[in-house]
């Protein structure tokens, strides 16, 4: 018996949680965003309404899930692969935007100032979570950065 | 050595303040919170990723679900 072959949408987000409901509505979002930045500069203005649509429910997501609940190992790893990816695209996001002056955010009711500290949040909270932070370091920045300076 | 909470609460309500703000202020509220993580690393060799990350690794979860709670007892 032949193994079934995942569709794209499968492959990008790995496994049985592209289905999940507490995903699933980011995971359409981020599908559809990866097709759309790569079209025409028309659609960056629609794109970066889905990001933020799909960034504000990340941040539901992260207060359910992962600050006010202890989650599921699985849960944790694919909410950080969909910041990761939200960070990214949120990353491209901004290079289309800034190739052009004909896009304005106004529109959203948000400054290009904002969109870049949205997508600074989601990268601040994955580089967080996969950085390497030794017990040598965190001794060091607590002794020195808040205990009291000699 | 005396620690210094009231540095590291400051720092952490203004990385509250960053994750809880709507999209249309986080460009004021992240402006904020790094002009305070800037102050606090002076003089020391870290850089402000690395007092960021340390805060959102070590303490913020705690002082998150802290905060939404005296929110929701305010709110009653």
């Amino acid at each position: 018996m032949s193994t079934p072959i995942p569709s794209q949408q499968e492959i990008t987000f790995g496994d049985e949680f592209a289905k999940d409901p507490d995903f699933y509505f980011a995971t359409q979002l981020i599908t559809r965003m990866q097709r759309e930045l790569h079209q025409q500069r028309r659609h960056l203005l629609m794109v970066a309404s889905r990001w933020l649509i799909a960034y504000e429910y990340l941040k539901q997501l992260e207060e359910r899930l992962l600050l006010q609940e202890t989650p599921l190992e699985k849960e944790r790893r694919f909410f950080q692969a969909t910041v990761t990816v939200m960070a990214g695209l949120g990353r491209l996001l901004i290079a289309r935007l800034e190739e052009t002056d004909s896009v304005k955010l106004d529109a959203l009711g948000i400054t290009h100032a904002d969109l870049l500290a949205c997508v600074a949040e989601l990268a601040d909270i994955d580089r967080a979570a996969h950085r390497e932070i030794t017990e040598e370091l965190t001794a060091k920045i607590e002794s020195e950065v808040f205990g009291a300076r000699q | 050595v005396p620690d210094n909470k009231e540095a590291r609460l400051k720092l952490l309500e203004l990385l509250y303040a960053y994750s809880t703000a709507p999209a249309a202020e986080k460009a004021e509220a992240l402006a904020e919170l790094d002009a305070a993580v800037d102050a606090a690393r002076a003089g020391t060799m870290f850089s402000r990723q690395d007092i960021k990350d340390h805060l959102r690794r070590n303490y913020f979860p705690d002082y998150y679900r802290l905060r939404r709670m005296q929110e929701r007892g305010s709110a009653q």
